[in-house]
């Protein structure tokens, strides 16, 4: 206690004593109540076993801590869609629209990754459970079902009946090929257009509290209003939660964005991004264009002429200043043919005008090619664009 | 003190509630201390991450099962320590790696340039004696000053007595002493050396 105490003091008991060694370390000690050797090893000690002290960085540290909540919120949302639900409720009232859900759906997306699609058919394909498929030749075809699901029109004429008592995770697949369009109307008479090379997945029946369709590739939708009874449509990458409203959801799994135009009504996108809880949602208005880049988790919206967009339904195509890589990605659904475009400087060069799609595949190009300073070179599955030869 | 205890004890309750906000509060204030506290069990980095991750999404998933007077702290260590060792394999190996020594020995070599070499010599040599030690009493050792944990707590960890720690401590300062001595060690020639200055 006294200072002729602590120079009998050696290092183990200048570390033992809790206020001797805080001291040290803050190095407030009397070094003079000390011999100068005890001190000396005292400190040299406690820096050796601090020497293998590794500061946790900031940006590992908050990594984890997403990773945390991440997982908690994960194994939550299974439990949380009541909760979620009610808070629906209270945006309805406010009269705008929609919310959202992201995870919990995944026995649809699951159905829709377990069905194969053969790239070598020229039917569009649909697919009743128990492995009945009915093969339609048409190109533009027709797919409705009665209010009940029960009974399926087919072409207006041939009749289909399936069961509707079974389970909710037993669903109907159509697959369209490129080439091909079908108009589908759902037993909830929610019309959708299914665009060339499109899958749409959708459960024989409606579950009690909401409905619920997959899809992969491009769609229009036009949603039969009803409140009790929430549309989503889910992609690999986003989801969009509507409850009456004409929108077109551009959605191919080999394109690297997701587009999403609303013609009427008001939608609400849920897609992963950056952040701590892994998922965010954005509200969408009418005339607007929302593009969603799932790689880089990006979304963007701008304003549109929505027509552009969902003219396809209607068997036409306005382009306003679009790239020509872009609408022979379009065309080359649509037709089923291969088109190729020559010279690479090429695909960036830009296209305004109306093409009307129940012509040929080369009509429509010849179109363009009159108003580009571009020529064609078919042959038999495959159109060639190049720049115009000067000469000849 | 008691008003600590009060505000661990609300945050405990809203994580047996299971509030999301609540585990990010929790990590946000144990995780410097948490991944100290690993480092003294593994010296693999990824590993204890994972550990700690593990360890708050076990508290989310049986947060029913916790009692309501469960000391967090206790609950924290005491599990990170259990998951560190028991998913991995052989017993457990004390700190120090090579990589670590490097970038200490630069900075104390560059905060005191001045007989800098002895300096290094004898770190090395408390290293040495340190690695002698019996592995409880590393284990304390680095518990009380690299982790910085009082003795009542370190105490609590390893389920022994506050005064056992002490004696623990007591004893592997002395022996790391008494080994030096043997070594007639370079210690004693910078000691010489700085107190000419």
């Amino acid at each position: 206690m006294k200072e002729d105490n602590n120079q009998n003091k050696r290092a183990e008991d200048i570390l033992i004593d809790d206020f001797l060694s805080e001291s040290l370390i803050n190095g407030k000690i009397q070094e003079d109540e000390f011999q100068k050797e005890e001190l000396f090893l005292a400190e040299r000690i406690h820096q050796t076993i601090c020497s293998g002290k590794v500061v946790f960085s900031e940006s590992e540290r908050i990594f984890l801590d997403q990773k945390i909540t991440d997982r908690i919120n994960r194994s939550k949302k299974n439990k949380t869609f009541a909760w979620i639900s009610s808070a629906a409720a209270l945006l309805v009232m406010v009269g705008v629209t929609v919310f959202f859900q992201l995870q919990h759906r995944s026995n649809i997306r699951d159905f829709a990754s377990s069905i194969l699609v053969k790239s070598d058919t020229n039917f569009t394909q649909l697919m009743l459970p128990g492995k009945k498929v009915i093969q339609i030749d048409a190109q533009e075809s027709k797919i409705a079902y009665s209010k009940s699901g029960k009974e399926i029109k087919i072409e207006d004429q041939k009749n289909e009946e399936q069961s509707v008592d079974a389970d909710v995770n037993s669903y109907n697949t159509v697959i369209v090929p490129y080439g091909k369009r079908t108009q589908i109307t759902l037993s909830d008479n929610s019309t959708i257009w299914l665009n060339s090379g499109s899958k749409l997945v959708y459960p024989v029946r409606f579950a009690d509290d909401e409905r619920e369709v997959y899809l992969d590739g491009e769609a229009m939708f036009e949603v039969a209003h009803d409140e009790d009874h929430p549309f989503h449509v889910l992609t690999n990458n986003m989801e969009v939660k509507v409850l009456g409203t004409i929108f077109d959801l551009c959605a191919y799994s080999d394109d690297s964005t997701i587009n999403t135009v609303l013609e009427k009504g008001s939608v609400e996108l849920t897609y992963k991004r950056y952040s701590f809880l892994g998922s965010t949602s954005e509200i969408m208005v009418p005339g607007m264009l929302a593009v969603y880049d799932p790689a880089n988790k990006i979304m963007v919206q701008k304003s549109v002429n929505t027509k552009d967009y969902t003219s396809w339904k209607d068997g036409y195509l306005v382009l306003e200043k679009k790239s020509l890589g872009g609408i022979v990605k379009k065309l080359s659904r649509y037709y089923n043919v291969t088109i190729e475009v020559e010279n690479p400087e090429l695909a960036d060069e830009t296209f305004s005008g109306y093409l009307d799609l129940r012509n040929s595949a080369v009509q429509v190009l010849a179109l363009i090619s009159e108003m580009m300073d571009i020529e064609l070179i078919e042959s038999d599955h495959l159109i060639k664009i190049r720049k115009k030869q000067s000469s000849s | 003190m008691q008003k600590e205890v009060n505000s661990d004890y609300l945050l405990w309750k809203r994580i047996k509630a299971g509030e999301t906000q609540a585990f990010h509060e929790l990590y946000m204030q144990f995780a410097d201390i948490l991944f100290s506290f690993g480092l003294i069990y593994s010296k693999d980095q990824e590993h204890i991450k994972d550990c700690i991750h593990d360890l708050f999404f076990d508290l989310y998933k049986y947060r029913k099962n916790l009692s309501d007077n469960d000391h967090i702290r206790k609950y924290l260590f005491r599990s990170l320590k259990r998951k560190i060792q028991s998913s991995k394999s052989g017993k457990l190996k004390l700190v120090f790696t090579n990589m670590l020594q490097d970038e200490n020995e630069q900075k104390t070599s560059e905060t005191d340039a001045e007989g800098g070499e002895l300096q290094e010599e004898s770190i090395e040599n408390i290293r040495n004696a340190m690695s002698k030690l019996s592995d409880r009493q590393q284990e304390v050792l680095n518990l009380r000053f690299q982790v910085g944990l009082p003795y009542a707590e370190v105490a609590t960890i390893l389920d022994i007595s506050v005064e056992s720690v002490r004696t623990l401590v007591y004893r592997a300062v002395k022996t790391i002493r008494e080994e030096l001595k043997l070594n007639n060690s370079a210690l004693i020639l910078f000691y010489l050396q700085m107190s000419v200055f």
